[in-house]
């Protein structure tokens, strides 16, 4: 895999960005040709007025003007055009990295983080190229130009120049350092302050609901202003730096035209030449005054491309080669599987288990007891730690993991709904899914009707995370996907737990539909769910301590025969209730 | 809201500290502009000295010079400080305006909008707008200043040559104007289409899952590079543009100093003038419509901005959610009274038409019914989440209406159905339910809901964090956290969506249990489904 990272694609694009860079001398050029032109110009009215042929001063700069006239547009253009190229080159990188970046990183970032990262790190990087390195190269080559011309001139006066500057330079690099911490700091702050932006509407329920909005206005101010404050000190700083530089700047010049002058006395120059000379070291002291200014903005913006290099260089998912034979006898083998998040403590500690092809197995046990991560791990979202996983005989880390995806369909408890409409959220299912496909899909999970009962059915739009819609509609959406993917195994997450007694049963029949001819995996607490199991593993404290089917379970008057006994009783509850 | 008033508008954030905002605005500029004059004096001094061939008054001259020119830049890094401290102080005021407004819109509002776009236009445009105080501003009238004040000695020293090149100039910055619009036309475009490839890239992210499973990378991706191409193609109209218009403010400088070439040596020739005004003046004319051309450059820069800031206050100033809604009292005097309930969700599906429900106080209230039907929605409509379009609602004998919604808020605690934990620890999402808990406080509601022994069994305990979206912790922990919050809470209603279904049986036993509890003397009313839950219920209501 070879890396990419922002400065190899800038490199790419480098022959637009010479082009860029000769028009930009050219540029430079005119300047000086024009300042020369009134230098010869001012002598020959100093010595020979009678004889000075204006017509030839016209037309020379008449014909400056039009090459200025090109040449600074396509150094702009093309400076920008580049520009472009490669932050549009950049975009398109991340666009295809994104989806096949290891699940984990955004688990542990979170996404407000690299939401923030995105948002004004990309900006960064626009500012880098269309403003800042376009300014330092005109500026850069205007000095040289410059410089060049100047020690044409004359020797002893270009010698000033060139001593003092670099020294500025030098300097201004001393005290972008210490302006680089302070920048950093800040780049932290403010990933915080949308993070909690993030947070608090996300959370908008629980805020509205608590009258939390003083509290929030707190927990942002806060942040925003040590924002502010990190600036104070940044400011001090470069402020500082900068009056250095100007009054250090200014020194050549003094010393520049008291030289000329004697230089004049000894008629080694022409008064001409010194006009010329005093105007372009003008030139010169400006464009300087740009560079450290611009050096520090450029390391802000690197800070930018070190961060986008690095989403660039996340850890893609590892997959093998393996697709393969899905007629074995055993669909998923768990042995001795353990795993926790982050060097915690294992989640799940030595886990054995199988789920036979065609048939219902039901993990059960006590929530947070590890069984959501169970699914994780079955999808290749998160890799165990010890253990061997296999599927349909063959370890899964041999396997292609787009194939061995495309064996599973996951109805989770937190279904997530893009903000489209509801047939093109369906439609993920399957790619190039037809209408008639995906309706079909729908009467099986049992939502179809719903559908059809809203004013623009089919073309719905749903809010972000489907905020507009019931859990049991979500959850049957999430079904109807399964349907159309069709795949041979199919992960059930807790699927009726949060559902009413009338959608329980659209969901239940549905899913009793979906499930002829799968191998299916379903995780609940609700033992009404599992009963029909072909195998039941109780999980407890990150290992499996029962397995077998219902009856044998009961049998062993273990924890599964505990729970079941509860759940009777709450059912007996139920046959006595009547509600209107 | 035209362009000016938005300026207006957005000078007014910087409140009191506005005036010292001008005030070092213009020192700044007035400073660092006698530095450039003094500058140019010296070398016409010094031109002079050439052309008489006579350094006798250098030391003096020279002398006089360098010390206004110290003194002109120190009172300028003066100056700078507070200008960039009211800057930022500026851009802190319109950050607070901006993310108080966030969080107290209509909940319809949340609904509607995505929430990458909404954060993408907060902080892109806020950050856009606060450029104007930090740069954009004073770019743009610094060189306005700088102008006027290299025009006076220009004026003194060669009258007719300056006012030649003024000209020229004039003809520049009409070009420039022209410009303006069209370029902020393109640049409004470019914004939208910004914040629909943030709103690209967020599903990108946060559809992790989905992609992985149901791999829908490529579609996600393709979506998010056609808006790109879009939005390169707009930004490539824009650098044409501006391209354009700096090539044409270029070749202007270069055909003043034809200008200056054939006016300068004409008046020489004739006496007029001595070299080293000429000289002044030419140098003078180079820092002048250096800023010139500045005020060229940044015009557009600085309307871009203005749009972004339009966007903010256009953010700011929509309808934040009501303070209170026009529903006046029922008839019957129970406890909770809702009668003759109109309402939908905008255009879409009316959820209740003429509904009632009472519920009397202390009461356990079941609410059952299909998925749909509208129990959710009248919990919400009780939160004052949403405004009944007809129907009469009191609480405790007063009318909805005569409540603020923050006055019902406090009356009710709600425990949704997926109950969102804060990034932050866990002891302060519980302390939410109350201001100013102490941890004992927290601590008794959090071993009321049966949630203290799995949070001190966490490493940091109670300041873990929940992590985003409560990442690390199982539904029905967060459920519990949530519930300890409710708890603490104290409120006279309690509002239940769902709250033990998540759980398993052993949790939700024990929850069942805390909720018993803290029912007493409460008046509830709870949506669940399982009929052990509802058998809980005194009554039971059907939507």
């Amino acid at each position: 895999m070879k890396k990419c990272t922002i400065g190899k694609i800038a490199v790419n694009n480098g022959l637009l960005f010479l082009v860029g860079v000769i028009m930009s001398f050219v540029s430079a050029a005119v300047t000086i040709y024009s300042n020369d032109l009134v230098a010869e110009a001012v002598d020959k009215v100093m010595s020979d007025a009678k004889n000075m042929n204006m017509t030839y001063y016209i037309k020379a700069i008449v014909l400056v003007a039009i090459i200025a006239l090109i040449a600074t547009f396509l150094e702009g253009f093309v400076l920008k055009l580049y520009s472009v190229r490669v932050q549009t080159q950049y975009k398109k990188k991340i666009a295809d990295r994104i989806p096949d970046i290891e699940y984990a990183y955004f688990d542990e970032k979170g996404s407000g983080g690299i939401m923030n990262r995105l948002i004004s790190d990309v900006g960064e990087l626009n500012k880098l190229f269309s403003e800042n390195i376009p300014m330092m190269i005109s500026s850069v080559i205007v000095i040289t130009a410059v410089m060049i011309y100047m020690i044409a001139l004359d020797v002893k006066l270009s010698l000033v120049t060139i001593i003092i500057y670099p020294i500025l330079l030098y300097i201004s690099n001393i005290v972008s350092n210490k302006v680089k911490k302070l920048v950093n700091l800040r780049r932290n702050l403010l990933d915080e302050r949308t993070a909690i932006i993030n947070d608090c509407v996300q959370g908008i329920v629980v805020g509205k609901s608590y009258n939390l909005e003083k509290q929030q206005d707190e927990r942002v101010g806060v942040v925003v202003d040590e924002v502010f404050k990190s600036e104070k000190a940044r400011t001090s700083i470069s402020s500082l730096a900068f009056v250095l530089e100007t009054l250090i700047g200014w020194l050549p010049i003094v010393i520049s035209y008291v030289v000329a002058l004697y230089e004049v006395l000894n008629d080694s120059i022409t008064a001409g030449e010194m006009l010329a000379f005093a105007v372009l070291l003008n030139i010169v002291s400006r464009n300087i005054e740009n560079i450290p200014m611009g050096i520090i903005e450029l390391k802000e913006c690197l800070v930018s491309v070190k961060r986008l290099n690095q989403l660039l260089a996340a850890p893609i998912e590892k997959t093998g080669t393996y697709k393969g034979d899905l007629d074995t006898e055993n669909a998923i083998e768990f042995s001795n599987v353990t795993f926790s998040y982050n060097q915690e403590e294992n989640v799940l500690d030595g886990i054995d288990f199988v789920a036979k092809t065609a048939t219902q197995t039901a993990i059960i046990g006590t929530s947070g007891g590890g069984k959501s991560t169970i699914f994780k791990l079955i999808c290749g979202f998160y890799r165990a730690n010890g253990g061997s996983y296999k599927l349909f005989n063959e370890d899964f880390e041999k396997w292609n993991l787009k194939s061995a995806r495309e064996c599973f369909s996951l109805v989770s408890q937190n279904v997530f709904l893009l903000p489209e409409s509801i047939a093109d959220n369906i439609a993920y299912g399957k790619k190039n899914a037809t209408m008639d496909e995906i309706i079909k899909a729908c009467k099986n999970a049992n939502i179809h009707d719903f559908i059809m009962s809203l004013p623009q059915g089919y073309d719905t739009v749903v809010g972000e995370r489907g905020v507009r819609l019931s859990g049991g509609e979500r959850q049957r959406i999430s079904i109807a996907r399964a349907f159309l993917k069709n795949a041979p195994i199919l992960l059930l997450d807790e699927p009726t737990s949060a559902i009413d007694v009338e959608t329980e049963k659209l969901i239940q029949e549905a899913i009793d539909r979906i499930s002829v001819g799968k191998t299916v995996i379903i995780i609940a607490h609700r033992l009404n769910t599992v009963i029909g199991a072909d195998n039941i593993y109780v999980l407890s404290d990150g290992v499996i301590k029962e397995s077998g089917t219902h009856n044998e379970l009961l049998n062993q008057n273990g924890i599964y025969a505990e729970l079941y006994g509860k759940q009777l009783l709450a059912e007996a509850k139920d046959m006595e209730v009547a509600y209107e | 809201m035209n362009n000016k008033s938005t300026f207006i508008r957005l000078m007014k954030v910087l409140d009191k500290r506005l005036w010292l905002y001008l005030f070092v605005v213009l020192i700044t500029t007035i400073s660092m502009t006698v530095y450039g004059v003094i500058s140019s004096y010296l070398l016409k001094d010094i031109l002079e000295m050439a052309q008489l061939k006579d350094a006798s008054k250098l030391p003096m001259k020279l002398a006089i010079n360098v010390i206004i020119g110290v003194l002109a830049v120190l009172v300028w890094r003066w100056a700078i400080i507070i200008y960039n401290v009211e800057a930022k102080r500026g851009i802190a005021n319109l950050e607070k305006m901006v993310f108080s407004k966030a969080v107290r819109l209509p909940m319809s509002y949340y609904e509607e909008n995505h929430s990458a776009d909404f954060i993408s236009r907060m902080i892109f445009d806020t950050s856009k707008a606060g450029d104007i105080f930090g740069s954009r501003f004073r770019r743009l009238v610094a060189p306005s200043i700088s102008v006027v004040v290299y025009f006076v000695p220009m004026m003194l020293l060669c009258w007719q040559l300056t006012l030649a090149m003024l000209l020229l100039s004039c003809v520049a910055l009409l070009i420039n104007s022209l410009f303006m619009k069209p370029m902020k036309k393109v640049g409004t475009v470019i914004s939208k289409e910004n914040a629909s490839l943030f709103e690209k890239l967020t599903n990108l992210l946060a559809a992790s899952d989905v992609i992985k499973i149901f791999d829908a990378g490529d579609k996600l991706s393709n979506d998010y590079k056609t808006i790109n191409k879009q939005y390169t193609k707009h930004v490539n109209k824009q650098n044409t543009m501006s391209s354009t218009l700096q090539s044409l403010n270029y070749t202007l400088e270069v055909i003043c100093t034809l200008l200056f070439l054939v006016i300068g040596v004409y008046y020489l020739d004739l006496g007029i003038v001595s070299i080293g005004e000429i000289a002044a003046v030419y140098a003078m004319y180079g820092a002048f419509n250096w800023h010139f051309l500045q005020l060229g450059r940044y015009m557009p820069e600085m309307t871009n901005c203005l749009a972004n800031a339009k966007r903010v206050f256009e953010f700011i100033d929509q309808p934040g959610e009501k303070e209170s809604f026009l529903i006046p009292a029922a008839k019957s005097d129970e406890y909770i009274s809702i009668e003759n309930l109109d309402f939908a969700y905008n255009e879409e599906r009316q959820i209740f038409d003429d509904f009632s429900m009472h519920i009397n106080k202390g009461e356990c209230v079941a609410l059952v019914g299909g998925s749909g039907r509208g129990k959710s929605t009248i919990l919400k409509i009780l939160l004052g989440f949403y405004e009944p379009q007809a129907g009469a609602i009191s609480i405790d004998g007063k009318a909805f209406g005569e409540y603020t919604l923050a006055n019902v808020r406090d009356l009710i605690a709600y425990v949704p159905q997926e109950p969102y934990l804060y990034e932050m620890t866990i002891a302060q999402n519980i302390a939410y339910g109350k201001e100013n808990s102490t941890m004992e406080e927290i601590i008794e509601a959090a071993k009321a809901a049966q949630a203290h022994d799995f949070i001190v069994n966490l490493e940091n305990g109670y300041d873990t964090i929940a992590g985003e979206r409560g990442n690390r912790l199982s539904g029905g922990e967060r459920q519990r956290i949530a519930i300890a919050r409710a708890i603490l809470k104290n409120a006279p209603i309690l509002i239940l969506d769902e709250a033990t279904s998540a759980l398993d049986n052993e949790s939700e036993a024990l929850v069942s249990e805390a909720i018993s509890h803290l029912m007493e003397g409460k008046t509830t009313i709870m949506i669940a489904h399982r009929p052990s839950t509802i058998a809980r219920a005194d009554r039971v209501i059907k939507i």
